[in-house]
């Protein structure tokens, strides 16, 4: 019985697509997006895997310095979009969404392969046999790549049918966040200037007058509850069938604290808690006592006889079962406060800082409970500093500030361990890993590595 | 005139002797015994003179007596020359055999505390390097005869039972009447498509035509330890070590913290003992104390726990042995039950073994014989799942940890996968269960006197059981449940037709052509459950939660034909020619199809005239082979491609691509040339067999890495080249032999080499596949064309820092992470004093994992064994000692003890304390450090030639003293005889790795991985001394 024969075949494929996304980032994700970003330092203990990113320290050898993982889920949609056409469906709609579900998979892996490594492969015909053409590429300009994220971003978001309301698959909401995201990079990190701009803002503004999508009121609940209507992306994390990622590793081995603190506060893991905040960042989420968040992205507790402080982070922290953690907590990539947080920089890029605080207060009424927070009087960079500084209190262990700090361009400033390092070339960049160059001659490492 | 001449002929043990030709010397009149041994001959005129001759024995004249009658008796030829040899689909004489076979003997395997047969075969087989790879209960070792022929699919040789496909597992070494090695292809090419590493033809006992039965009962008892252990660091020392190094590192507060090893800090609950003497404390029983070296005005106590001790216990081995053989002209019978059961050095190990068969042949008519076998065996085993956690990880638990708490639960270990062996025992439940059962059915049909037939049936199936559940612990109280059952059932038919004729007494010919037809069905489920209530219902339905339910089913199908053709000339010229056609169901349909083809020839010259009368050389000849083979051991969609159906995605069906598709993947085919001789001097006192073999493989079945943006590993190919080459040797000699004393010994000595010949192409040099890649582009290591296979790399010290002025001279290391307590700064690269300075390979100045060496390889060139037997009237005394040469070890589970990692829980060797201290040092270990990987600067995690071990040993393999009671003993008691027997196996191995707790056997470039494929198996060898007692009744 041969593949790709009849639609089960091809929906079972996009599921399938999305497990292997799901494992590709579910610890990658916050080394690629948050842990160089000098917030993070050592948790109780710590190992180079973790202590090369957040020293900004990066080698080759590095776990996640190897792209395979997303090569692959961009292979299994390469072939997707290779047979499905070929496929009929009792519905069209049906197909158009598989189609569009893999669109928006492979323009979200080369999203992130173009700001990870740069220059890359681009690769789009999907291989079976090991005489294809082309399975040996070479490195193409990261102008290429982010090319590739666009045209198929363009793509999905085209036969996405509007009535998909996924939030753990794709949809027009997350096609078109996806496409905000990818737009105001381009425009403040890539030179792409007003244009990016205006097609960042008509993508989010599309996100945005979706009723589908709204704040929760309590700010832990986005965590809690699986899919709410915050969500317009996410991983599912399922006990049984995949949990674990790096959340894992911010929570208290139980072999330290005392019996009677166990889940009492104490939030135990099931292992070592390799990395943390680090004080400062603490502090800085803890300066507002009216702030709803501080509580859901960390808490710590001093255990009298053991005579020490212990500290957690609450979001994803997953379920206690039968006196074990599960890590069974959805990974969130898209929510509405990303979107209006999104809008609120793009507004302000566009010199609209009245629309773009509007859009902060959103957020900022939801975390303090106080209406316009931030007053209409503020400069384009004090703007500029207070949407940085509300995505940092709002996306703690959220895989977003690294690129947050490039797209404001404070990343040689915010960074301690990057302060005079612009000079290094390709800094930015993570090195291409041994074992990408050495199954292909025609990898080069990055230069700088 | 003519007149009959009758009688009977039997060998030394008074049993009678079938097929004996009897001759009348100088004609051509000939007879052959019965299976009573009788036979009938009509000779013309008185006087003359009988001829009598078999295979195994040595050829009797005798006149014949004025009473007609001869009654003789044949003694047993010790010229190994006329024993008779199993072959593909027959049997042959050693004489004329032209290609190169080892054969063994069953009983090498009896008298020795041994549960597997390959236990009993290490350094036995000229030509196969038999060893251990798992020393857990009860696990088969490992065959690779003249290296095996392939890079990446199976090097294991073909075993066939009784003519029955199957792993060797089950077989009771005390049921083997024989095991023959087909080696060349020559011999092996009859198996076609399966023959490329090799074949063993293990032949099981068989009823003799005995009027009576035999009754053997065999009962062994052994005392078993582990044959090395690690030199652990005690608790005191180990708090000297660790608490002066974690001040100096940048996380100091561990040494007051509670849940630390060395710490002061820990209390009445933490899981280690280690705190401060209370003031007005006593110390408390089971504790001891001592001053704290960071301050001696205070008094630490600890407890001192051994756990290797606690791991490795002290264990009995027994087996017991029935057998009973026997038969008459019609009937002929052998059967046994056979217990073993190794209750295991390991703690949570063990292996029992139940056996049961029976071998019947049963004479029809004069023409039709039938014979059946029925072997059964019932197995039993525990072992580590994962002997990397278990045993490496699990002995890294510190001296100072509590064994248990005070409610009297076992402590678990730093984390779930590193256990406090005692925890790991309590909280396992894992049993192994097989069962393998062979039916076999044979007809053999004699067509005419030349020409017979033979059909053979069988079926063999073996069921697997696999059961586990896990109590609810501190990492997880989920109480995880798991079960599995598996089937494998393979049915076979196999039919050939037999000529063999004489033409003028000079030219023999003999055919053979047959076919067979195998079918393999496979049939497997597990399943899994959690969230249990309780530990005390251990099954699937006490879980709630059913997470998970798999099955699988596959079939596979084999079809052979295959021939023999051989002619010799005055029994001196000697030819033969096999051939097997196969096709096989792996494949695509297009490519199903093989041809394996074999020529040897052979030349007895010491029958030609110049030698017939040399006092030396008693027997001589040369031979020479040359055929092809090939390997099907691809999995059942390598060339079909595969998609796997478990993605699941939020509870939805997902599948992704698995292994990619290559339909025009086929047989990997060796080619091989074999040219030895046999060699008999000194009134055939000594015997020695030679081959040189050259063995070429093409078309190798091979994972082609892909590069890792294709979204797949690897695929299935047919390219490249590979060659093993080498020679094997056996020489056999009687040295002493007189009625009282006798001394008698044995050498095996295998030699084998490979080369890569060709790769795929990949634009690599050398087509290079893995290995190291310069930034110049070139590149060392991995796989590649023009080097040899097995290699592994690492770093080389150059030298240790004396000084902080060489410390600050010394090259960049990308591994240092630079920890200066002077400064409390980690400054990646920087070297400290103590640090081992790398050679730099490419001279860039900086250390990096570019500058690698090539620290060894993994397989010995070199395996042999030495067996000397002496016997003195009712004594004997057996002594055999095995080598390899060649290989090494890189012991990444011992380096991990000088490491201190796990938040500085991981204990210490006392080695440790050889590490350098202060300038002018001069030792071999670099200054420790607590937590060497993440706050040092990686002088020990980094492979390097300090944990590298050369893999040479010599091993004291088994010494075994027996005691014939005499026969005035016990012969009342209608006792036919009785041995009592001292044996030790695993006695003793000379090797550079002894002390560290490993096996030489086995060459690795890691002892810590766990990975598929690639596991390295951290169970130490097992010494065993028994004392046994075997009566025959």
């Amino acid at each position: 019985p041969a593949m790709w024969a009849d639609e089960g075949d091809a929906t079972a494929a996009m599921y399938g697509v999305y497990n292997k996304m799901r494992s590709s980032f579910a610890d990658a994700y916050i080394f690629w997006g948050e842990y160089r970003s000098g917030l993070w330092g050592k948790g109780l203990a710590t190992n180079a895997t973790y202590s090369d990113p957040f020293t900004n320290q990066l080698n080759s050898s590095h776990t996640h310095a190897n792209w395979q993982n997303l090569y692959t889920t961009i292979n299994d949609c390469n072939l997707i979009l290779k047979y499905t056409p070929t496929i009929s469906f009792a519905d069209e709609a049906d197909k158009n969404k598989v189609l569009a579900n893999a669109l928006f998979v492979r323009a979200f892996c080369y999203y992130w392969i173009g700001r990870v490594w740069g220059d890359a492969p681009v690769l789009i015909d999907g291989f079976e046999s090991g005489e294809q053409e082309g399975l040996y590429p070479s490195r193409e300009p990261a102008d290429r790549v982010f090319e590739q994220v666009k045209v198929d971003l363009e793509a999905a978001n085209s036969l996405m049918p509007e009535n998909v309301t996924d939030r753990n698959l794709a949809s027009k909401g997350a096609i078109n966040l996806l496409q905000a995201d990818y737009y105001l990079w381009i425009a403040k990190v890539r030179n792409g200037g007003d244009a990016a701009l205006n097609s960042a803002k008509q993508a989010i503004d599309v996100v945005l007058n979706n009723s589908n999508y709204t704040l929760m009121n309590d700010f832990s609940s986005v965590f809690k509850n699986k899919l709410n209507q915050e969500i317009i992306f996410a991983w599912s994390f399922v006990m049984d069938e995949y949990t674990g990622g790096y959340p894992a590793d911010h929570l208290v081995p139980l072999q330290y604290i005392s019996a009677q603190y166990i889940e009492n506060p104490i939030k135990v893991g099931s292992h070592q808690q390799w990395i943390f905040l680090t004080d400062e960042y603490k502090d800085f989420l803890s300066e507002n006592a009216d702030d709803q968040r501080t509580n859901v992205s960390f808490e710590t507790f001093f255990d009298e006889p053991k005579n020490a402080t212990f500290q957690w982070i609450n979001k994803y922290a997953g379920s206690w079962q039968n006196q074990t953690r599960v890590f069974d907590s959805d990974i969130i990539v898209y929510r509405y406060a990303d979107a209006l947080l999104m809008s609120a920089e793009i507004e302000n890029a566009l010199g609209n800082s009245a629309l773009a605080i509007e859009r902060l207060n959103a957020v900022s009424l939801r975390a303090y409970g106080i209406t316009n927070f931030y007053p209409t009087i503020l400069s384009k960079q004090q703007v500029d500093r207070a949407i940085l500084d509300e995505r940092k209190k709002e996306f703690v262990a959220e895989g977003k500030i690294w690129w947050d700090l490039i797209r404001f361009g404070v990343v040689f400033s915010d960074v301690p361990s990057l302060v005079g390092r612009e000079n290094e070339q390709n800094i930015l960049l993570w090195p291409v890993h041994n074992n990408s160059i050495n199954t292909n001659p025609n990898i080069i490492q990055t230069p700088g590595y | 005139q003519d007149r009959k001449v009758t009688g009977t002929v039997s060998g030394a043990d008074g049993k009678p002797l079938e097929g004996v030709t009897v001759s009348l010397k100088g004609s051509a009149v000939k007879a052959t015994t019965n299976e009573g041994g009788a036979f009938r001959i009509d000779v013309p005129s008185s006087g003359g003179t009988l001829v009598f001759s078999t295979i195994g024995f040595e050829t009797k004249e005798t006149a014949i007596p004025a009473s007609n009658e001869v009654i003789i008796t044949l003694t047993e030829t010790h010229e190994n020359l006329d024993e008779v040899v199993v072959v593909g689909y027959g049997t042959q004489s050693r004489r004329t055999i032209t290609s190169a076979i080892t054969k063994i003997e069953g009983e090498v395997l009896r008298d020795i505390p041994i549960s597997t047969v390959g236990e009993g075969l290490r350094g036995k087989v000229a030509g196969a390097r038999v060893y251990q790879s798992n020393n857990t209960p009860g696990a088969d070792a490992v065959f690779r005869i003249r290296g095996g022929s392939s890079i990446n699919k199976s090097n294991d040789p073909l075993v066939l039972v009784d003519g029955v496909e199957r792993a060797f597992s089950g077989i009771n070494p005390n049921d083997v009447e024989s095991i023959e090695v087909l080696k060349d292809a020559a011999s092996t090419a009859i198996y076609g498509s399966r023959a490329s590493n090799g074949v063993v033809l293990i032949t099981t006992k068989k009823g003799s035509a005995s009027q009576t039965p035999l009754i053997t009962f065999d009962a062994s008892l052994a005392y078993q330890e582990p044959e090395t252990l690690i030199d652990f660091m005690n608790a005191r020392d180990y708090i000297n070590t660790v608490r002066p190094a974690v001040a100096l590192s940048p996380t100091p507060e561990y040494n007051n913290a509670s849940g630390y090893s060395a710490s002061s800090g820990n209390d009445e609950n933490s899981l280690y003992s280690t705190r401060y003497l209370r003031e007005g404390e006593a110390v408390p029983a089971g504790y001891h104390s001592m001053p704290d070296p960071l301050d001696p005005s205070k008094t630490l106590i600890y407890q001192d726990n051994d756990y290797q001790s606690l791991m490795f216990r002290e264990a009995l081995w027994q087996n017991y042995y029935l057998g009973v053989d026997g038969g008459n002209e019609f009937l002929r019978y052998a059967a046994s039950g056979g217990y073993t059961d190794d209750a295991g050095v390991a703690l949570g190990t063990g292996y029992k073994r139940y056996s049961a068969r029976a071998k019947t042949d049963v004479k029809i008519s004069d023409r039709l014989t039938l014979n059946t076998v029925f072997d059964f065996s019932s197995t039993q085993s525990s072992q580590f799942e994962n002997q990397m956690n278990v045993i490496a990880r699990g002995l890294a638990t510190p001296p100072t940890q509590k064994v248990y708490y005070a409610d009297g639960r076992p402590t678990p270990g730093y984390n779930a996968s590193s256990p406090n062996p005692v925890w790991w025992d309590y909280t396992r439940d894992v049993a192994n269960k097989d069962k393998r059962l062979s039916l076999i059915g044979g007809l053999n049909y004699r067509i005419l006197d030349q020409l017979k037939a033979n059909v053979q049936v069988s079926n063999y199936s073996h069921v697997t059981q696999y059961d586990y559940f896990e109590k609810a612990h501190e990492f997880s109280g989920l109480r995880t449940t798991k079960a599995e059952f598996g089937e494998l059932e393979r049915t076979k038919l196999d039919a050939y037709l037999s000529y063999d004729e004489t033409f003028d007494s000079k030219h023999t010919v003999s055919g053979m052509a047959g076919y067979s037809y195998q079918v393999t069905d496979n049939k497997g489920f597990s399943a899994s459950a959690t969230g249990a209530s309780s530990d005390k219902v251990p099954t699937l339905t006490a879980g709630p939660n059913k997470t998970g339910a798999d099955s699988n089913f596959d079939k596979q199908v084999l079809i052979g034909y295959f021939g023999r053709l051989s002619y010799n000339f005055k029994q001196k010229y000697l030819l033969m020619a096999t051939f097997r056609m196969d096709g096989s169901s792996l494949f695509a349909k297009e490519n199903r199809w093989g041809f394996f083809p074999g020529v040897s020839g052979g030349w007895i010259m010491s029958d030609e005239n110049f030698l017939r009368d040399n006092r030396l050389i008693n027997y001589l000849k040369l031979r020479a082979s040359y055929g092809q083979t090939g390997n099907n051991s691809i999995g059942l969609y390598d060339a079909l491609g595969r998609f796997a159906t478990d993605a699941r995605y939020n509870g939805n069906a997902g599948i992704l691509p698995n292994i990619m598709q290559n339909r025009k993947l086929t047989w990997e085919t060796s080619t091989q040339f074999d040219a030895g001789f046999d060699l008999n001097v000194v009134n055939s006192r000594i015997s020695i067999s030679a081959d040189y073999f050259n063995k070429i493989t093409e078309d190798l079945l091979f994972s082609m890495e892909l590069p890792n943006t294709s979204g797949f590993n690897n695929v299935q190919t047919n390219v490249g080249k590979v060659r093993f080459y080498g020679y094997d040797l056996e020489l056999s000699s009687r040295n002493i032999q007189t009625d009282a004393f006798s001394w008698d010994s044995k050498l095996t000595w295998s030699f084998v080499k490979n080369k890569v010949l060709e790769l795929p192409d990949n634009g690599r040099d050398r087509n290079r596949i893995g290995g190291i890649t310069l930034s110049d582009g070139t590149a060392y290591g991995g796989t590649a064309e023009g080097e040899p296979l097995y290699r592994y790399y690492g770093y080389m010290v150059d030298h240790i820092l004396q000084n902080a002025e060489q410390a600050a001279n010394a090259r960049y290391d990308e591994s240092a992470r630079g920890w200066d307590p002077a400064d409390g700064k980690s400054v990646r690269g920087r070297k400290l004093p103590g640090d081992y300075e790398w050679v730099d390979r490419n001279g860039d100045g900086r250390i990096n994992n570019m500058d690698q060496f090539e620290l060894g390889v993994t397989v010995p060139h070199t395996t042999g064994g030495l067996n000397n037997s002496f016997s003195y009237k009712n004594f004997s005394l057996n002594i055999f000692v095995d080598w390899a040469l060649g290989h090494s070890i890189n012991h990444n589970a011992y380096m991990r003890y000088f490491m201190n990692t796990f938040a500085n829980n991981y204990t210490l060797v006392d080695r440790v304390k050889e590490t350098w201290k202060q300038e002018g040092d001069d030792t071999k270990y670099a200054r420790f450090t607590a937590n060497d990987p993440d706050a040092g600067n990686s002088n020990f995690s980094r492979t390097s030639n300090v944990f590298n071990y050369k893999g040479d040993y010599l091993c004291i393999r088994e010494v075994t003293l027996q005691y014939r009671l005499p026969e005035s003993v016990f012969s009342k008691l209608g006792v036919k005889s009785m041995v009592l027997t001292l044996s030790g196996n695993n006695l003793h191995y000379f090797s550079a790795v002894r002390g560290t707790g490993i096996s030489p056997e086995v060459g690795a470039s890691t002892t810590y991985s766990n990975a598929s494929g690639s596991a390295y198996y951290n169970y130490p060898p097992i010494r065993r001394f028994s004392i046994g007692a075997k009566i025959t009744l």
